[in-house]
Parts: C-alpha cells; sequence; structure tokens
C-alpha cells in the first residue's frame, strides 16, 4: 500500500525483499531444524511496523475480524487481510517463502511425508486455490492488557505450508509488558516442552505450523507443535501474522 | 551439626519471616489465584537470602540428587531435594506462607465439590501425609545452565497434594541469565490451552496452583488441568527454589 512506500524509511537501504534474501538462512534452517523456531533479527524498520500497526483501523483491506473471546481462543482480536495483500505483506509473504520451501522439503523427506513444494509462492497458491484454499491468511493481530492467545495451530483445510512467520510490531516494555510469543512442543512419550522467544520490534520469527521432525531411537519421530501468545500486562501489542497456505 | 550451625546464619528468623508474609496483599492474591493460576509474592527473600538459600544445595548433607531417570523425564538441568531435618530458611517458609494458603486452597475445593479440608497450621497438615506414609520431603533446588529447561509438569507425590506450591527465584534475570522463564499451560475442557508466564526477579516468589483449579467462564464454571516448567536458560545460570507443602511417599 502507497502508505508504506512512503514510510519507508531512508535508513533501511534496501527493499523489505531483499533484506529477507540477506538473512542467514542455514542458520535458520538449523535453529528451526533444532527447536521448531528461528528468529530474523530487525527484518522490519520501526517506521514500517508502525505502517502496519496503523493499517489496523483501516476499512477496506480485511477480509474478517474474529473477536478471540468469542471463540475462547483468548482475548484480543485479529483481521484477515483481504487480496490484493498491501505491498510490504504480499513481498514479504512470496519471499520468505522462497527461503522456506526448501526447508519445508527437507522436512517432509524426513518425516516420509510425500509433498513437495514448488519454489516459488505463486505456483503453491495455484494448488491451495485449485483445492478450493482461495480466502487469504495473512493476518494482523491486536492486543491490549490482559489480553492473549491460547496455544493453537494455523490450519484451514487439507492444504498446509509446514512453517508460519510472526513478526512483532512493537516494542516490548516501551509499548507493552508480558505477552511472550510461546511454543509448546508436545512429546509424545513425556512431558510437554515449553519455549519462549524473545522478540524485540523488527523481529521475525519462523515456527512450525504442526509438526516438526525430531530424531528418535528409530529414525525421525514427528513432534506436535502449537503456539500462542502470554498474557500482556500492560500497553499494546501488534503482530503481523503470515501464513503461506491459504484458507477454505 | 555443623550444617545445623550454618543454617542459623542462612535465614531470618521465623518471627521475621511472619511479619514479612503478613504484608503482602493476600485478598489480592487469592484474586490473582483465581483469575490466573498464578500470583507473584514480589521480593520476598533479600539478595543475601538468595545466596545463602543457593548455597545450601551445596551441602550433600542437606539435599540428595533424585533418581536419574526421575531426572530426565523432568528436564535437563540440575536437581536436588532437600533432607530431613530442613534448612531453616525453607522449614519457615514453609511453615509461614501455608496458612495463607490453606483458606484460598478450602475455597477452591469447596467449589469444586471436593470435600477434603487443610488444616490452618502446617504441621497438622504434614501429620496427615505422614500417616498416609508420605514423609519425604519434596521442596528441590533446580538449576539450569545455558540450553537446559524444565519439562512442563504437576508436583504429586502421592495420595495426599496440597493443591498450592511455591517457586522462588535466587538469580537475576539479565544479569546472571536470560531466557529461562517461568511458564504456566493451562488445559481447558474442549477449548486450546492458555499460556501464562510469570516474570521472576531475584528474591520474587510465585505461587501457583499444583494441578486442578476451578474457572468461571461465561458459560458456567469449568476445572482446568494445569503444569508448570521453565523455559531454555539462554545463557549463564538461574537457580530456583521450589516450595512444596506435601511431603512425598517413601
Amino acid at each position: 500500500m502507497s502508505i508504506l512506500q512512503a514510510e519507508k524509511p531512508r535508513s533501511s537501504k534496501l527493499p523489505p525483499a531483499e533484506r529477507v534474501d540477506q538473512v542467514d538462512w542455514d542458520r535458520m534452517a538449523k535453529d528451526l531444524a533444532d527447536g521448531g523456531s528461528a528468529v530474523a533479527r530487525q527484518l522490519l524498520t520501526r517506521e514500517e511496523c508502525d505502517a502496519l500497526t496503523d493499517l489496523y483501523p483501516q476499512n477496506g483491506i480485511f477480509r474478517s475480524r474474529v473477536v478471540m473471546a468469542r471463540y475462547a481462543f483468548g482475548r484480543g482480536e485479529y483481521q484477515y487481510f483481504s487480496y490484493p495483500l498491501p505491498d510490504l505483506v504480499g513481498e514479504l509473504r512470496t519471499a520468505l517463502y522462497r527461503h522456506l520451501a526448501p526447508i519445508a522439503n527437507g522436512w517432509n523427506n524426513r518425516m516420509r511425508i510425500n509433498t513437495f513444494y514448488p519454489s516459488e509462492h505463486a505456483d503453491y497458491l495455484d494448488i491451495c486455490h485449485r483445492a478450493g484454499q482461495k480466502r487469504p491468511t495473512p493476518l494482523l493481530l491486536e492486543y491490549g492488557a490482559g489480553d492473549y492467545c491460547c496455544m493453537h495451530q494455523d490450519l484451514y483445510g487439507d492444504l498446509a505450508f509446514p512453517m508460519q512467520v510472526v513478526i512483532l510490531l512493537a516494542e516490548p516494555e516501551r509499548d507493552f509488558t508480558g505477552g511472550e510469543f510461546l511454543l509448546v512442543e508436545q512429546n509424545p512419550r513425556g512431558l510437554s516442552k515449553a519455549e519462549v522467544v524473545p522478540l524485540r520490534q523488527g523481529d521475525a520469527v519462523a515456527f512450525a505450523v504442526n509438526h516438526r521432525p525430531a530424531k528418535s531411537a528409530r529414525g525421525t519421530a514427528r513432534v506436535n507443535l502449537r503456539h500462542g501468545v502470554s498474557r500482556l500486562h500492560s500497553g499494546h501489542r501488534h503482530t503481523l501474522g503470515i501464513i503461506f497456505h491459504d484458507a477454505k | 551439626m555443623k550444617a545445623q550451625l550454618n543454617l542459623a546464619t542462612v535465614g531470618a528468623p521465623s518471627a521475621q519471616y511472619l511479619a514479612r508474609i503478613a504484608q503482602y496483599p493476600w485478598d489480592r492474591i487469592a484474586e490473582d489465584l483465581d483469575a490466573y493460576g498464578a500470583a507473584v509474592l514480589p521480593g520476598l527473600l533479600s539478595a543475601d537470602e538468595c545466596v545463602g538459600a543457593s548455597e545450601l544445595f551445596m551441602d550433600k548433607k542437606l539435599s540428595h540428587i533424585p533418581a536419574v531417570e526421575d531426572q530426565r523425564s523432568w528436564g535437563n538441568g540440575t536437581y536436588r531435594y532437600v533432607r530431613y531435618p530442613m534448612p531453616a530458611l525453607i522449614a519457615d517458609l514453609r511453615t509461614t506462607i501455608y496458612p495463607r494458603l490453606a483458606p484460598i486452597a478450602n475455597v477452591w475445593n469447596e467449589k469444586m465439590e471436593i470435600s477434603e479440608r487443610y488444616p490452618i497450621a502446617h504441621k497438622e497438615y504434614l501429620e496427615i501425609c505422614h500417616r498416609a506414609d508420605q514423609t519425604v520431603p519434596t521442596s528441590m533446588m533446580l538449576e539450569h545452565i545455558a540450553g537446559q529447561q524444565s519439562l512442563l509438569h504437576q508436583d504429586i507425590y502421592g495420595e495426599w497434594a496440597f493443591p498450592l506450591q511455591v517457586a522462588i527465584m535466587l538469580s537475576q534475570r539479565g544479569a546472571d541469565y536470560v531466557g529461562g522463564e517461568f511458564v504456566i499451560t493451562e488445559q481447558r475442557p474442549r477449548m486450546q490451552t492458555r499460556p501464562e508466564v510469570v516474570a521472576l526477579n531475584k528474591g520474587d516468589a510465585v505461587v501457583f496452583a499444583v494441578s486442578n483449579r476451578r474457572v468461571a467462564g461465561t458459560r458456567g464454571t469449568y476445572r482446568v488441568n494445569l503444569r508448570h516448567g521453565f523455559s531454555k536458560v539462554r545463557e549463564g545460570r538461574q537457580v530456583a527454589l521450589s516450595i512444596i507443602f506435601h511431603d512425598a511417599a517413601a
């Protein structure tokens, strides 16, 4: 959207999509394999984060709004963008997918899942759309004091790309307190593991949508993951969620 | 005997703990426990007491290492159980905090239609545990260094389980360690699990539900199942003290 274009700061020399290409994806792949998540620090500038946050109250750019308390998903709300996505969101989705698809294919290979993700997001979206998953899934989330999001998986049909990305648009301590991003890994034979992923404004966390491969005594097991956000104690916290499959 | 003498210098006398515990807003703590399953007691221990409490566990006469198979199932940190006779610091904290929690636990049981009621003196509750052959203390020290965490679990060691417990952070986040957040998950019937992260500074304590509590929802009340743990320490060393009010089966 033009707002984002206009507010692109001089300090960020590269366009966001090229910044995505500069991330150390070998390290990201290793962190994802080790713990189900990986962080790309300062993917977006403060100005870009603020511009995305400012989209939240706008009319005409979202297809639906969900008040979490109505569905016992938590407290707080989120809105799914309509197509066409704002330029920045669309560019990030395309650029991030290009780096995550090879990692996802490696995972499927290890988990003996017979699905191959094409290298370009447009081709993957064609597959989703042909299967009736046509509605866009990128979203903006808004949390205020006392709000939280329960542990969940963002699945919207049979087709699911196995990783997704969340970008924190607010700064901890300055804009809000509490509101930690969490992953819980379900161990099939023991206790679950909680992981808090520390994020600052503009940081992007990539994580497994529903499961990841893990070494086991007999080769590779599938470990089930869920993600959520702990209660905000004060302030406001916005995030951008980028999901690569579309919804039914 | 040497251990006993060391202990006298560690904790403040019981009367001081009583005064300290009395200063907390227990009505608000009860409200927080009802709302979130956890409540913080800021600054329960001084910096010196935190050091003293960490050192207690270096003394093998006072503590023992749990069975290796137990340790592995909890996480990959280092754990040490305290033995009887208990160090004064831990004994005093158990004795002085318990009477504040027993009335809250009794209200919870009433709401959950559990007939069990807890006596107001900890000594009497321990007598009940001991008559049921739960005679081994379960309070413990947890140590996590970089890459270590405690998995989500419940500290239940027999038929008798007091429904609230306390964890005290003995290290300072940011200075002594990074990561290592105290996490609670609350499993709700036919709904998604609610997470809670409790930020603790050195000397802060958190009171939380051992396993079940009653929650008032929009469509009536329901019972939730809680688990707690520490997320991975990313840098440094974190030491925490877990105070459990029931004893375990020998």
